[in-house]
């Protein structure tokens, strides 16, 4: 990244526009974006995009081969259960930094934790597709009915404000872009507690993970076992014991 | 020869659905039929894959309201005094409704007075903690294609000790992690060091 001058607050439409270009030229940065991963992505995405809107308007049965002796399936099993373990970094690195004392390793922190955000974010996201009725998602946390005794409700809470926590730790790199010095000063005051809430919530969120299991003894799920498994066939015939599930686990 | 059975929920008494559901969708109401209100519903389906017996249906083909189906033993008629209509239009009365506890000893009555007509076990009696739907069988249970060897404890018992951890790790953790960082604060001198390191990011960016 080049090092440059903030420009001075002059009228806000083009100081927003010099902002988000990154003080490039409107053409200069779509040239920029031309890049051997963006190109990946892009076709990536013009497969996505059109099983999304399938999705979205036929419903689970056009777009996937779930059933009601499955009901989760490799979707939630890596992108939920594995991808989320993929925003980790900015977990570590925040407590390696803030809580461990290693400041060498202060100059990775904005990339690091950027990417915990943005993981934990495309989570939330990815699970919009697979809920039955996404618009309800905000539900275990806002709604005063409250499944208290389930580990997904945790799980709900958990995910709800670690990314908050996450936010937080990102914030002073946010003000700065924008300007704000008094902001960003305060928000880096919030790095602490929010590093430390942010482990805590790892810790129970990440076991919370594999909880939503103790109560499926016998049925195991791609991709912790084999390959897409989830049987009902095993769960007619074995013993389930919690000693059995943390053996195959 | 085949045998055949009416497959459905079982209403137990401590059922997994009710315990995993995050929104509290599924209820086990105190006339004994668990049932659902899909108003509240996230879709999740986390009681699908939780119920012992994979009794539970999805609407997949719906994209703007998909449900879950399943039996509700049908409480509004029974809560009116009602039989549920299974039972009332069962001709031969293989289906019949009840007390739980007239229903139990009714079943183990059946099987001492007709003991080489019936398994002797009543499914559903102790089954992972008992239930509200009771089987009789002439065959074995597992022909039936009914889990046996669940045990007698209920399914929500499993994840109760990891939930009591929950408040545990939130009281002592930060203690914890903010000693450490004393600890390592003061070794490095103090918050000072800190503050630099701060300022060499807001630089070099």
């Amino acid at each position: 990244m080049t090092t440059r001058q903030l420009p001075a607050r002059g009228p806000f439409l083009p100081w927003l526009k010099d902002q988000a270009l990154m003080g490039q030229t409107l053409g200069g940065y779509l040239r920029s974006l031309v890049t051997p991963f963006n190109i990946i992505a892009l076709l990536i995405l013009a497969v996505g995009v059109p099983v999304a809107v399938v999705r979205f308007t036929q419903g689970l049965a056009a777009t996937t081969n779930l059933s009601d002796i499955n009901p989760w399936g490799m979707w939630i099993g890596v992108d939920v259960m594995s991808g989320v373990a993929l925003a980790g970094g900015g977990y570590v690195v925040g407590a390696a930094i803030y809580i461990f004392g290693l400041k060498d390793y202060h100059a990775i922190i904005r990339p690091a934790v950027l990417t915990g955000f943005l993981g934990y974010f495309f989570v939330v996201i990815g699970l919009l597709f697979d809920l039955g009725r996404p618009w309800m998602l905000p539900a275990p946390v806002f709604l005063t009915v409250a499944g208290v005794a389930s580990v997904l409700f945790l799980v709900a809470w958990h995910v709800m404000l670690y990314l908050t926590c996450q936010f937080v730790e990102f914030a002073p790199a946010l003000f700065e872009w924008l300007g704000f010095k008094k902001l960003r000063a305060f928000a880096v005051k919030l790095t602490l507690g929010a590093t430390v809430l942010g482990v805590v919530l790892s810790t129970l969120h990440q076991s919370a993970l594999g909880a939503l299991f103790l109560m499926m003894p016998g049925k195991r799920m791609f991709p912790f076992y084999g390959f897409f498994v989830f049987s009902s066939r095993e769960m007619m015939t074995d013993k389930p014991s919690i000693l059995r599930w943390s053996i195959r686990l | 020869m085949p045998v055949y059975r009416k497959a459905q929920c079982m209403h137990c008494n401590e059922p997994a659905c009710v315990s995993v559901c995050p929104v509290a969708a599924i209820k086990k109401t105190k006339e004994g039929a668990v049932i659902y209100d899909d108003r509240l519903c996230i879709g999740c389906r986390y009681c699908m894959a939780a119920c012992l017996y994979t009794m539970l249906t999805y609407s997949y083909d719906s994209a703007t309201g998909p449900k879950i189906l399943k039996c509700v033993m049908c409480h509004e008629r029974v809560v009116e005094g009602k039989v549920p209509a299974c039972a009332e239009v069962c001709p031969t009365k293989a289906t019949i409704f009840g007390k739980r506890n007239d229903l139990v000893e009714q079943a183990h009555h059946r099987i001492a007075d007709n003991p080489d007509k019936y398994v002797p076990h009543v499914f559903g009696e102790t089954e992972a903690g008992g239930g509200s739907w009771l089987y009789l069988a002439a065959v074995p249970f597992e022909r039936l294609a009914l889990p046996t060897g669940l045990g007698t404890t209920p399914f929500p018992e499993f994840s109760r000790d990891w939930l009591l951890g929950v408040p545990l790790v939130i009281t002592m953790w930060p203690a914890v992690l903010m000693g450490i960082r004393y600890m390592t604060n003061h070794r490095n001198g103090g918050d000072e060091s800190e503050k630099a390191a701060e300022q060499k990011t807001e630089v070099t960016k």
